[in-house]
């Protein structure tokens, strides 16, 4: 689904933002990106929209190397990749339901799949009853759930979610991280940059690490904190132990920790 | 992409600015009613012209002689191989040819004695361009009083229409250029006022064009109807001053159809302004991403 060959990126000729990248993401796979500020994750998840082009290397997406797919053509792949920000994008002055609806629209969607989808998607993010809200009348989480709605009412095949959780307190974030895990289970593949230690940890899904724009560790069933080959001391080994990579994995999703999930984000789906 | 939705957004960026819209209109406007003009100017003068030029070339004047002798001279002018037809008009007939020209006009009429009215001989030249010599040689002849050539009139009237066309044109193309900056401008504030609705549009997957599309359109609109404002305020202004001034020997009528087909043009050249002037909005948009 993705694979990234000798993918660097380069800002203003100097500052290394990824640094000679190779990976393969299998379809329907659940991939953490974690690492410290400036380590490249969001840098990583822009190159995988095509918001940025990679100074050198080959970005496969859906069979497309996507580093050198014209200017015209970024629209068609942007209707397969959904996109989710840390700060939700949503436009204030249109309900839930025009939010929604609106990634339709743009896109030339009869209404007819328009009136038909809405409705579907937000009752599997949980928010049937609050279609008519405006985003300022929703809590955080509920807006992020918007904004996963508009990501995936398209039935995107790849999802990218650049620290989706990050304005989000704990309890909150595992609701939406719930949804990232049902989304992931239709057989989207799912690549999210985070910082949340507990979520990683619980989630236990394919983890690659970034440090200063290279791919340090990639675990198929890590955790925030693992072993980086040679360097970080192997103090919070996982339980699997160091994978070298997900290739050929296909993941199982185990569901998440029933004693994770906080009492008050309840679904409605 | 539907028409009913790229004009509702079009309709709605236009009234999110409409000091500016008002501006970018009036610009269209002013540029466009000042070509239009010219082009109405430089055709009166154009037709007062190739009028004369096709009549009298030059008339001389008579003396209080009688018939025989005028007819006299008539015939010797008419004798000369550089003329092509000499006509003899007597008093009589001046004075009625006065009072067609003034018909409305009765007072003046009868203000004038008929008596007044020279005789005099129209000459009709093979070549125009002999007209100094002719009119040389019938200044020299007995019982002429004087020469008039309508040719230094022509000439006057030609030049003046020229000057107007062309100061008319340059104004306007001056003008026009401020009008698609003043487009493309309120066109960049319309893109700004919704960078986030662009983005997301953008994220989403929506096509260049259909991003482009109601801007486009924006452009087009006001263009249009700075360019309809300026057709219709010329039409009319034109007939106001047919109608209340009088400017005497320059016929000022121009045919309906000449206004309708330069109509047409301007309003032509007001959709091109606003297609141009918001292609240049866009254009940062369009290259944006990298």
């Amino acid at each position: 689904m993705i694979r990234l060959h000798g993918v660097t990126k380069v800002y203003d000729g100097s500052t290394v933002a990824i640094r000679d990248a190779t990976t393969t993401i299998q379809k329907g796979e659940f991939v953490f990106l974690v690492g410290p500020s400036g380590s490249g994750k969001s840098t990583l998840i822009r190159l995988l929209m095509r918001e940025e082009r990679p100074t050198a290397g080959e970005i496969w997406v859906a069979g497309r190397n996507i580093a050198d797919l014209p200017e015209w053509k970024v629209p068609y792949l942007r209707r397969s990749v959904g996109t989710v920000f840390q700060d939700f994008k949503l436009l204030p002055n249109k309900t839930v339901f025009q939010n929604v609806a609106f990634a339709l629209e743009v896109i030339g969607r009869p209404k007819g799949i328009v009136a038909q989808q809405v409705p579907k998607v937000l009752k599997l993010v949980g928010l049937a009853s609050k279609a008519e809200r405006l985003p300022r009348q929703l809590s955080g989480g509920e807006q992020q759930r918007v904004s996963i709605a508009r990501a995936f009412v398209n039935r995107p095949l790849i999802l990218l979610a650049d620290e989706p959780t990050g304005n989000l307190d704990p309890a909150t974030s595992v609701g939406i991280m719930r949804l990232l895990d049902r989304i992931n289970r239709t057989g989207t593949t799912v690549v999210m940059a985070t910082h949340d230690h507990a979520i990683v940890d619980a989630m236990r899904r394919r983890v690659m690490q970034l440090e200063r724009g290279r791919i340090v560790r990639d675990e198929s069933r890590g955790v925030y904190e693992g072993p980086v080959a040679g360097a970080t001391p192997a103090g919070a080994a996982s339980a699997n132990g160091p994978a070298p990579n997900g290739q050929g994995h296909t993941p199982e999703t185990p569901p998440i920790e029933e004693a994770a999930v906080a009492p008050g984000e309840t679904d409605e789906g | 992409m539907r028409a009913e939705y790229v004009v509702g957004e079009a309709a709605t960026n236009l009234r999110r600015n409409v000091l500016l819209v008002l501006g970018a209109i009036l610009a269209v406007f002013v540029s466009l009613f000042m070509t239009y003009m010219a082009l109405v100017v430089n055709e009166v003068g154009r037709n007062s012209a190739s009028r004369w030029q096709e009549g009298i070339t030059i008339i001389a004047w008579l003396d209080d002689a009688d018939l025989a002798t005028h007819t006299a001279i008539t015939n010797e002018v008419n004798g000369w191989s550089e003329v092509e037809r000499a006509i003899y008009v007597g008093k009589a007939e001046a004075w009625e040819e006065f009072q067609d020209m003034f018909a409305d006009n009765p007072a003046l009429v009868e203000e004038v004695d008929p008596n007044a009215m020279p005789a005099s001989v129209r000459v009709d030249l093979v070549d125009n361009e002999l007209h100094t010599v002719i009119v040389g040689r019938l200044g020299s002849l007995g019982g002429v009083d004087g020469v008039d050539e309508a040719s230094e009139a022509v000439e006057d009237t030609l030049e003046a229409s020229r000057l107007l066309n062309t100061g008319g044109i340059v104004l306007g193309v001056v003008l026009g250029i401020s009008a698609v900056v003043m487009i493309s401008n309120t066109v960049r504030m319309a893109i700004y006022a919704r960078r986030e609705e662009i983005s997301i549009m953008k994220l989403v997957g929506a096509s260049n064009w259909f991003v482009r599309t109601p801007f486009l359109v924006e452009g087009l609109i006001e263009g249009l109807v700075g360019g309809a404002l300026a057709v219709l305020a010329g039409w009319f202004g034109y007939r106001w001053f047919i109608s209340n001034l009088d400017l005497g020997i320059i016929d000022t009528e121009v045919p309906e159809a000449f206004l309708l087909s330069r109509g047409l043009l301007v309003l032509l050249f007001g959709a091109l302004a606003g297609a141009i002037g918001s292609l240049v909005g866009l254009r940062r948009y369009l290259q944006e991403s990298k």
